[in-house]
């Protein structure tokens, strides 16, 4: 497994999402929300260098894990 | 049930010389994990105080909400009166619950909470205009913390500013945990009265506020009951008047205590720390201090742990909000503490629906107020503040300040 997520590739869980919107605060540049049905969409899904903390915290901050993350190769 | 059992009867009670902490057994328990305690019933409920196994708890898909369980903890006659047959959202599971949270979300999303900032800076602001003509001291809380909420969530409903005196005193009555069942049943029935005409002036009406929204494009059709709409009426009102007014009132309080991070609040012109700020004060105090009761459907795996189907669970924020394994020293206020991924607003499904409205109040809030008025500072003395330990939403009742 990786030493950082750079790389990894991200997976949302849109059945599982409530729309809380906290991972739009957390990571704006991978997520966001249908204006809809409030649920997250997904922007890009390969984290870029330097952004390893803000989408783990997305992931950390989604009250019902509902995003995923896969080292790549996994 | 194979858990540590304590005689403590919940829930526990603060200590009345810290009474912005979450009750101190909290601490002592934490060490022993799961215990088993008593409700005031005698019925057994399982009790979670450390972050991790609260965090698993509201997050299990084998956890209910569903009051209407057979063992679901009930900590008074009042609580079971207010919410015993009463299947507000809030008190459903998935996935009826994810179909009536999903008519309201459109509402709440990060792109129409951000969209609403300047109403709710014009709002704070005038507040603050209104405080400054008050000759030098006011009552906090009927000034400035009520209605600021008030304010913000009649325009979202369309509710007429004038009923939220008829709104408070309901409210007032309905979240009192302790408080007498029959004046809940009635204060409920009145409030439902309330929405029931107001459905019948909105059937084709036009209008961009929530209610409106919600009777032509979900009952109309007939997506949802009227029982139900009415019950997701009561649930928007007293989420947006009571939580955010004792979020405002307790966390000036706390910050009036912590003099350093007030001075730094009116001193900063860095635009983070105000976000820095607020999730610490929601992790702090967790005001929502009841909203943690559960029942396990089937089994809930809970670090190395099971707790077994049908038994009560207690899961409360507060508890997991000072766990010193999650957040170092944690009965000390620190506004440059990252604390986010709090517990404040639950986890799970059942997350706070208003929660980024609730951010963006309390971030104009301490923006301004602080600035408005650096030298404002508590006009009794702190241990004579008439607290609200029953109530559903902690808070103050009143708050004299002087500036």
């Amino acid at each position: 497994m990786a030493s950082t997520i750079n790389g990894e590739r991200i997976s949302v869980l849109e059945d599982k999402c409530i729309g809380a919107g906290n991972c739009v605060d957390a990571a704006e540049k991978y997520f966001d929300q249908d204006d809809d049905t409030a649920k997250v969409v997904l922007l890009r899904d390969v984290v870029e260098p330097g952004d390893g903390d803000s989408v783990r915290r997305a992931v950390n901050v989604c009250p019902v894990a509902a995003i995923l993350l896969n080292s790549s190769g996994a | 049930m194979s858990f540590p059992t304590s005689d403590d009867v919940w829930p526990f009670a603060r200590d009345s010389a810290q009474p912005l902490l979450p009750p101190p057994r909290f601490a002592e328990l934490r060490d022993e994990g799961l215990v088993e305690v008593k409700m005031y019933d005698g019925a057994p409920a399982v009790l979670a105080t450390k972050y991790a196994d609260i965090r698993d708890i509201l997050m299990s898909d084998a956890v209910s909400s569903d009051g209407t369980l057979p063992n679901f903890p009930y900590v008074s006659d009042a609580t079971r009166a207010n919410r015993g047959e009463r299947r507000t959202f809030d008190r459903l599971d998935p996935p009826i619950h994810d179909e009536h949270r999903a008519m309201l979300a459109s509402n709440f999303t990060q792109k129409r909470i951000r969209e609403l900032r300047p109403f709710v800076e014009e709002v704070v602001s005038n507040l603050l205009d209104e405080m400054e003509k008050a000759n030098g001291s006011a009552d906090f809380v009927t000034m400035f913390a009520q209605p600021i909420p008030a304010q913000i969530i009649c325009r979202l409903l369309g509710l007429p500013l004038t009923d939220a005196p008829f709104f408070f005193d309901r409210i007032h009555i309905w979240t009192n945990d302790q408080g007498n069942p029959d004046d809940i049943v009635k204060a409920t029935a009145e409030l439902l009265e309330y929405f029931d005409q107001l459905i019948d002036e909105r059937i084709g009406a036009e209008g961009s506020d929530i209610i409106t929204g919600l009777v032509n494009k979900q009952l109309v059709p007939g997506h949802i009951s009227r029982p139900q709409l009415l019950l997701t009426f009561h649930l928007l009102l007293i989420a947006g008047f009571d939580t955010t007014t004792n979020m405002i009132g307790l966390g000036t309080l706390l910050l009036l205590r912590n003099p350093d991070a007030w001075r730094e609040l009116v001193e900063t012109e860095d635009p983070e720390l105000v976000p820095s700020a607020v999730e610490e004060l929601l992790r702090f105090l967790s005001v929502a201090h009841s909203t943690h009761i559960r029942l396990a459907r089937g089994p809930i795996p809970v670090g190395h742990q099971l707790i077994p189907a049908g038994a009560g669970i207690l899961a409360p924020q507060g508890a997991g909000n000072h766990d010193p394994a999650q957040f170092p020293d944690p009965d000390t206020l620190d506004i440059h503490r990252d604390a986010r991924g709090h517990l404040a607003f639950g986890a799970g499904v059942h997350q706070c629906l208003g929660q980024q409205l609730a951010r963006l109040e309390l971030n104009v809030v301490f923006s301004l107020l602080p600035k408005r008025f650096p030298d404002l500072q508590l006009d009794v003395p702190f241990d004579e503040l008439p607290f609200r330990p029953n109530s559903m939403v902690y808070g103050v009742e009143s708050m004299p300040v002087r500036w």
